[in-house]
């Protein structure tokens, strides 16, 4: 079976058939939203200025204002959707506020940033080894085995949703399969609200916690292997790339 | 036993639907002809190994040596144009795509080989893939075999078809732009410039890949912005 990332199981779960026209079938995009161009913007300079500190060198704030810069720009080229609050130039500010947050806040310099990982999925908690390799790549690891992931949002997540936040449940499930420890976890919401901050949050997860992560991965790799795929009808409809091929769908 | 030199595979659509039929050259065959014609040297480079810089596409070049004189050829594999199962093994399945065509003009069969095409086929009997592929692979995974994706650009050169640069390699270049302090408007028309385009829209991976290689041998090391991020 084919490596299958996390982001591809939030993807099935979200909506299956969206997930068979994009990954599957790879219809292009009639567009791009811009929401997730801007987060991808603000990680790429994030993740620079992180990788020049493991580097041991100190970037300038203007440097990696630089950084996010380009790639904003670079996004830019090709049209993209944007919200009804929001503007190229806009977002543009807003992620140069958030750039400069993370650059002002950042303390400990990280033992690793995007480090890519590949693992043979276990259920922790049995040791039954469940036939799907996981990929994906740890954001950033601190010292003290803290696992952070970092993520721009519109508004900032509440504890439940931080409790299953499923991104990092699978990043704790590859690290404690790897490395036969759970790791200490922390979600950093870079929130592009009106007044753009940074929200720095501890969470847990157990090895029984770990342990349905992995039950519900291999489903999904199960279910995706299969062929199962079928709308999931929600709010997000109506900002679906493929509402038009989902309307033709006739369960082909 | 003579080894066969052709055989015919399906031909899917999308959906994996069967639309028709189409005869491959074998690199077995291939190869098995060249020995009769005086196959005296394979010797392969590889140009370029596969990598998260270059949105993992591998180059390699063949050349061959028979009585009729000596060949060569580029082959490429990047994920884009191999099947799921192959996608561990890129710089071999590059190798080998550079050897049979090396192999085809050597021998002069102008059929392309099946170990050239875009994805696996669905053969009957799968042959090996050469030398230089997976052992044992080949038998399973759907075809998508030689029309190019839906969203590419035409074929240029009414030749083979390069997918088109992504959206992550043309970031990619940006950022590296910006550590030479060239940016948004200037950076848009250097790569334009430089890449002999009127828009991005019709530029290659393989182009871009080659121009990120150019620019980053330039750069220096603490300039390379936003790496790893652009497959």
């Amino acid at each position: 079976m084919e490596p299958i990332s996390i982001s591809r199981v939030q993807s099935y779960l979200a909506c299956p058939l969206k997930y068979k026209f994009e990954h599957v079938d790879k219809i292009p995009k009639p567009w791009r939203a811009a929401a997730l161009a801007f987060g991808s913007s603000v990680h790429a300079a994030i993740e620079w200025f992180q990788k020049e500190r493991i580097a041991g060198r100190t970037p300038i704030l203007p440097a990696v204002l630089s950084v996010f810069n380009a790639d904003w720009y670079a996004q830019n080229v090709e049209p993209l959707v944007f919200g009804d609050k929001d503007s190229k130039e806009s977002l543009a500010e807003k992620g140069r506020e958030l750039v400069q947050l993370y650059v002002e806040q950042a303390s400990k310099v990280p033992t690793a940033v995007e480090a890519p990982f590949e693992v043979e999925l276990a259920d922790p908690s049995t040791g039954e080894v469940l036939d799907v390799v996981l990929r994906g790549r740890f954001d950033l690891l601190e010292e003290g085995e803290v696992l952070v992931d970092a993520k721009t949002a519109a508004r900032t997540l509440d504890d439940r949703g931080i409790q299953q936040h499923l991104q990092l449940s699978a990043y704790a499930l590859a690290y404690l399969l790897l490395y036969h420890r759970v790791p200490r976890l922390r979600l950093d919401q870079l929130l592009k609200t009106k007044q753009p901050r940074i929200e720095k949050r501890e969470t847990a997860r157990t090895v029984e916690d770990l342990a349905w992560t992995a039950q519900l991965i291999r489903r999904v790799a199960g279910s995706i292997a299969a062929g199962h795929f079928y709308p999931n009808p929600s709010w997000r409809c109506s900002e679906c790339e493929y509402f038009a091929h989902c309307q033709a769908w006739r369960g082909e | 036993m003579a080894e066969p030199l052709f055989r015919t595979v399906d031909v899917k659509d999308r959906h994996g639907r069967v639309t028709g039929t189409k005869e491959v050259a074998l690199y077995k065959g291939l190869l098995a002809k060249a020995h009769e014609e005086g196959l005296s040297v394979i010797r392969t480079d590889a140009i370029q190994f596969a990598t998260d810089e270059n949105g993992r596409t591998a180059v390699s070049k063949a050349c061959i040596t028979t009585s009729k004189g000596t060949f060569e050829a580029i082959g490429d594999a990047s994920p884009e144009n191999v099947p799921p199962h192959i996608l561990p093994h890129l710089n071999r399945m590059a190798e080998t795509r550079a050897k049979a065509r090396a192999l085809r003009d050597a021998v002069n069969i102008g059929v392309v080989s099946f170990e050239e095409l875009d994805g696996t086929t669905e053969p009957a009997a799968i042959s090996d893939l050469g030398s230089g592929a997976l052992p044992g692979n080949g038998a399973a995974g759907p075809p998508k075999v030689t029309s190019p994706p839906t969203n590419g650009p035409p074929a240029k050169n009414g030749g083979d078809y390069q997918p088109p640069m992504t959206e992550n390699q043309r970031r990619y270049l940006f950022r590296i732009l910006a550590g030479y302090g060239i940016e948004g408007d200037a950076a848009h028309q250097y790569l334009k410039d430089k890449l002999g385009v009127a828009t991005l829209t019709g530029v290659s991976k393989l182009e871009a890949t080659k121009l990120i290689d150019r620019l980053l041998m330039k750069l220096p090391l603490e300039a390379g912005r936003g790496a790893d991020q652009h497959q």
